[in-house]
C-alpha cells in the first residue's frame, strides 16, 4: 500500500485523462447498475406463478357464424370428439385466456347496494372441465356440478349461479373467513362460492389485479369460443395439428384458427419485456466491451509513454511483480473513485424514478456488486498491456529513446 | 490547408491502427445505439395529426359511475355510450362528426370455396376518410346516405383487395362480409398508417391499420363481433341488444372537427346543454364534464410514450456519452504522446490556430468515419428492434430523423470528443519537448 500515494500524486499531476476515465466509470457503473435492476425486476414478473399447466395447454378459436345452429350442441359434439382422442388430458370451452391480453373483468360486490366496495377480477366463462383442463389446484371447496354449467342466450341470461375464486381474490373480499359458501354480486347476479383455486392469472399481464380471477360455468351462445386442450408435454404438438383438421373436416363453414400453445400466447403477453431485457442486456454487454477496449488501449498507451521511468524503477531495484501491482493499483484507486461518483449519480436518477414513475428504489447491493465486475473487467483489460510494461528491461532507462 | 490536414490526420491514424480502430468503434457503437433508441422514441412521440391539431377533437363525456370516477387515464372514460354518440352525430353542430368501434367481422368471395378468415374492421361514419387524412388507391369515401341507409358498402385496404381479387380495380365488386353482400366503393392505400394510431389508442398505438371500414350504423341492425373495449359499471343487467344500446357500456370513440372558434363555442355549449338535459333524465349523475382533447393531448392522456421509451432514451444518451468520452481519452493519450512532434512543429513558426485545427481535423476524421460505421450499425439495431417488439414494424425504420440525427452525433462527437485534446496539445509548451530531442 505504500505506493498508493505516489499513485494518487501522479494521476493527480496529469489530471485531464484520470478524471475523463472516472466519468466513463461512474457512468457505466451507474448505467449497468440500474439496468441490471430493471433487467431483475422483469424477470421477476415473467416469473411470477400462474397456476396452470401452461407446458400441457393449447388453444383454438372456433368461430360458428352460420344462421340457426345451436351452438350448445356444436360445443358439446366438438368437446366429446376432443376428449376422446388419445392424448387428450380434458378439454373445455372458455370465454378469454390468460394471458391473451383480451378478456372481459368483472366488479365483485359483497352486497347488492350501489356504494358497495367493488372488486375487479378477470371473469372466465368455463365448463367443469375447467379447472382439469387448466390443471387448477382446488385447494378449498368442489368443482362444478354437471347441471350447474348453463348455456343460455344473450336475451336469457340465467338469473344466479355459483363461483369458484382465485385465493388471492378471496383473501381480498373475505380476509379472516372463508369465502365458501358466501354470496357474491356480479353486477345484479348472485353468485354462491363453492370452490377456492390456489392460483390463477388474468388475462392482462400488466393489470395490478393479475392474480383476481372467478370462474362462472354459465356460457353464452354466441358466434365464438375458445377451445383450451391440456394433453401430454410431448404430443402436444401433433395433437393440435391433426385435431384442427378433424374439427374443419365437421363442418367447413365455420372457423377453427388460431392455434397456440398457452406458452406462445404467454410469451407474446410479455413481448415488451422480453424485449426490454434483451435491449438492456445489449446495452450492458456493449458498455462492457467499450470500457474494456478503451482501458486497454488507454494503459497500452500510458505503459509506451512511461517507459523510460518504467526502466528507471526497475533499474532501481523494483521488481516485475511490484510494476504491475503499481499499475493494477492505480486502476483500482480510479475504479473505486469512479464508484463513489457512480452511486451518486445512481441515487439521483433512482430517486427521479421513484418520484416521476413510482419506480421501487434501486436495492444497495446492485452498486458493490457491479463495481467488482467492472473492477475484474478493468483489472483484465489492463492485464496485458501491464504485462508487456512488467517485461521492459531496466536497460531502457539509459538508452537514448 | 485543409487538404494537407486531412493527408496528416490520415497518416497519423495509419500510425495507429489498433487505437485509431478503437476510436472509431467508440463512437459508432456509441452512435449507433443512441440512434436506434431515438428512431424509435420519435417515431412513438411523434403526433401524426399535428397539421390538425387545433381542428379535430376526441371527445370525452363523464357519463361513469356517480360513486368513482373511471378507472384509468384522466378518470373520465375514453369512450362513449351509443345514446351519447347518436346524439352528438345528430345534433349536426361540429363540422364533422366520426363515431366508430374496432369490429371483427369475417370475409368470403362470393362464388369463392375457401373459407372465411377473420379481418380486423372499423366501423365508422364517412367523415374518419376526410378527418384522417385516409389516402385511398381507388374510390373513396362512401356517401352521406350510406351513412344513414345505413348501406351495405364496404372500403377494404389494398393488401386485402389484392388477396381477394388479384391486382387489379376492386371497386363496384362484391364481397361476403359476416355472410352479407356488401359492394367494394373504396380501396385504402397501404402506405396510409397512423403512427401511433391517434384515433384509437384503446388497443395497441403502434397496431396496423384496419382491412376493412363499413358504416357504423349497422350495428343497429346486429351486434358485430367486438374487438375493441367495452366498459360498464352499472348493475343493470342488458337482457337483449336493444337494450344494449340504450345501456349505460361505453364502447364507441367519438371525434369532431370544429374549424372555427365560433364552432368551438356552440358545440361545447350543446354538450354543456346536453349533459344538463340528460341529467334531467337521471343520467351523468357526476359533476358535469366533458373534455374535447386535440391530438397531442390524446396521446398524452393515453400515455403512448411509455416509461420504457423514456428510460432507453436517458440510457442511449449515457452510452452516447460514455462511448464519447472514452474516444476523448484515447484521442488524448495519443495527442499527448504526439506532443513532442508538434512542439517542433509550433518551434518552426506553426501557430497554435493550426495545430488546433490540424488535431481537430484528425478528431473530424475519427468522428466522421465512426458516424458513418453507426449510421450502419444502427440499420441492423432497428432490425432487431423490429423483430423484439412485434407491433413496431412501423416504428422502427430508418428515416429523416435517423439520418439528420446521425450526421448531428458526427459532429457533435468531433467537437465534443475531440477539442479537449487538440486544444491540450495545442496549448502546450514547445521548449519542453524540444529540450529532451
Amino acid at each position: 500500500m505504500l505506493e498508493l500515494s505516489p499513485i494518487i500524486k501522479s494521476l493527480w499531476r496529469n489530471k485531464t485523462g484520470p478524471l475523463l476515465i472516472i466519468i466513463q466509470l461512474a457512468l457505466t457503473i451507474a448505467a449497468i447498475s440500474n439496468a441490471m435492476f430493471v433487467v431483475s425486476e422483469r424477470m421477476a414478473k415473467i416469473d411470477r406463478p400462474s397456476g396452470i399447466a401452461e407446458q400441457e395447454i393449447f388453444t383454438l378459436w372456433m368461430r360458428q357464424s352460420s344462421p340457426g345452429i345451436d351452438l350448445q350442441a356444436v360445443i358439446e359434439r366438438d368437446m366429446t370428439i376432443i376428449r376422446s382422442t388419445p392424448g387428450v388430458i380434458d378439454a373445455t370451452p372458455i370465454s378469454s385466456l390468460p394471458f391473451s391480453g383480451s378478456g372481459s373483468s368483472a366488479g365483485m360486490r359483497k352486497e347488492l347496494a350501489e356504494r358497495a366496495i367493488i372488486y375487479q377480477a378477470a371473469n372466465y366463462e368455463i365448463s367443469k372441465h375447467g379447472l382439469n383442463s387448466l390443471g387448477l389446484n382446488l385447494i378449498e371447496g368442489r368443482n362444478f356440478y354437471d347441471d350447474e354449467v348453463i348455456f343460455f342466450e344473450r336475451d336469457n341470461a340465467p338469473q344466479n349461479s355459483v363461483v369458484i375464486i382465485s385465493q388471492h381474490l378471496a383473501q381480498e373480499i373475505f380476509p379472516d373467513e372463508s369465502a365458501v359458501g358466501k354470496t357474491l354480486y356480479k353486477g345484479a347476479m348472485p353468485l354462491t362460492v363453492v370452490g377456492i383455486v390456489e392460483q390463477m392469472v388474468s388475462p392482462w399481464s400488466d393489470s395490478d389485479r393479475f392474480n383476481h380471477a372467478i370462474f362462472v360455468p354459465t356460457i353464452v351462445k354466441e358466434g365464438s369460443i375458445n377451445y383450451l386442450v391440456r394433453t401430454g408435454k410431448d404430443d402436444r404438438y401433433f395433437i393440435m395439428n391433426s385435431l384442427i383438421e378433424k374439427l374443419r373436416a365437421l363442418d367447413n363453414t365455420r372457423l377453427v384458427v388460431d392455434e397456440n400453445t398457452m406458452e406462445k400466447i404467454k410469451g407474446k403477453s410479455y413481448a415488451d419485456d422480453y424485449a426490454m431485457i434483451k435491449i438492456l442486456m445489449v446495452v450492458i454487454a456493449m458498455l462492457i466491451l467499450v470500457n474494456a477496449l478503451g482501458i486497454f488501449g488507454l494503459t497500452t498507451f500510458w505503459v509506451n509513454q512511461r517507459r523510460k521511468q518504467i526502466g528507471i524503477r526497475r533499474a532501481l531495484g523494483s521488481t516485475k511483480a511490484g510494476i504491475m501491482r503499481y499499475f493494477m493499483l492505480e486502476n483500482l484507486v480510479l475504479v473505486i473513485v469512479a464508484a463513489l461518483l457512480g452511486t451518486v449519480l445512481v441515487y439521483l436518477n433512482s430517486s427521479y424514478m421513484v418520484r416521476t414513475y413510482g419506480a421501487s428504489l434501486l436495492p444497495w447491493y446492485y452498486i458493490p456488486v457491479t463495481t467488482l465486475f467492472i473492477l475484474i473487467v478493468t483489472l483484465a483489460a489492463a492485464f496485458s498491456p501491464v504485462r508487456r510494461a512488467s517485461l521492459i528491461s531496466p536497460v531502457e532507462a539509459v538508452a537514448n529513446v | 490547408m485543409w487538404k494537407y490536414y486531412l493527408r496528416l490526420s490520415w497518416l497519423s491514424l495509419c500510425k495507429t491502427p489498433t487505437l485509431s480502430l478503437l476510436m472509431v468503434l467508440a463512437i459508432a457503437t456509441g452512435i449507433a445505439a443512441n440512434l436506434t433508441i431515438l428512431t424509435m422514441y420519435t417515431v412513438i412521440s411523434s403526433n401524426p395529426m399535428a397539421h390538425k391539431n387545433n381542428e379535430i377533437f376526441a371527445v370525452q363525456l363523464d357519463s361513469w359511475d356517480p360513486d368513482r370516477e373511471y378507472f384509468a387515464l384522466n378518470g373520465v372514460p375514453p369512450q362513449l355510450t351509443y345514446q351519447d354518440a347518436k346524439a352528438l352525430y345528430d345534433a349536426e353542430i361540429a363540422d364533422s362528426v366520426v363515431i366508430m368501434r374496432k369490429a371483427g367481422v369475417t370475409i368470403q368471395r362470393p362464388e369463392s370455396t375457401e373459407l372465411p378468415a377473420a379481418y380486423s374492421s372499423r366501423m365508422t361514419t364517412r367523415d374518419f376518410f376526410t378527418m384522417f387524412d385516409v389516402k385511398f388507391v381507388y374510390g373513396g369515401p362512401w356517401s352521406k346516405n350510406s351513412d344513414n341507409g345505413p348501406e351495405r358498402v364496404v372500403i377494404i385496404r389494398e393488401g386485402l383487395s389484392n388477396k381477394l381479387f388479384g391486382n387489379e380495380n376492386s371497386l363496384g365488386k362484391t364481397i361476403f362480409l359476416d355472410g352479407e353482400v356488401f359492394t367494394v366503393v373504396g380501396v385504402v392505400s397501404e402506405k396510409w398508417q397512423l403512427v401511433p394510431n391517434v384515433y384509437d389508442l384503446n388497443n395497441n398505438p403502434t397496431e396496423a391499420a384496419a382491412d376493412v371500414y363499413f358504416p357504423f350504423f349497422l350495428v343497429n341492425e346486429k351486434s358485430y363481433q367486438n374487438w375493441g373495449n367495452m366498459n360498464n359499471w352499472t348493475n343493470f343487467r342488458t337482457s337483449n341488444y336493444a337494450e344494449f344500446l340504450q345501456s349505460e357500456v361505453i364502447w364507441i370513440q367519438a371525434w369532431v372537427s370544429l374549424d372555427s372558434p365560433e364552432t368551438h363555442q356552440q358545440f361545447s355549449r350543446f354538450l354543456e346543454n346536453y349533459i344538463s338535459q340528460q341529467k334531467q333524465n337521471g343520467r351523468f349523475q357526476r359533476p358535469a364534464k366533458y373534455l374535447l382533447n386535440t391530438p397531442e393531448q390524446w396521446l398524452d392522456i393515453h400515455k403512448v410514450v411509455s416509461d420504457d421509451n423514456k428510460e432507453l432514451l436517458i440510457l442511449s444518451f449515457v452510452f452516447l456519452i460514455v462511448c464519447l468520452v472514452n474516444s476523448t481519452v484515447l484521442m488524448l493519450a495519443k495527442f499527448l504522446r504526439k506532443a513532442p512532434e508538434a512542439g517542433i512543429r509550433r518551434a518552426l513558426g506553426a501557430s497554435r490556430n493550426s495545430i488546433f485545427f490540424q488535431h481537430l481535423t484528425e478528431a473530424f476524421v475519427v468522428g466522421t468515419a465512426g458516424a458513418l460505421l453507426g449510421l450502419i450499425f444502427s440499420w441492423g439495431g432497428l432490425a432487431g428492434i423490429r423483430s423484439l417488439y412485434g407491433h413496431y414494424e412501423n416504428v422502427a425504420t430508418i428515416n429523416s430523423v435517423t439520418v439528420m440525427g446521425a450526421v448531428l452525433l458526427a459532429l457533435a462527437a468531433t467537437l465534443l470528443s475531440g477539442f479537449l485534446p487538440a486544444w491540450r496539445i495545442s496549448h502546450s509548451a514547445p521548449a519542453k519537448y524540444l529540450k529532451t530531442q
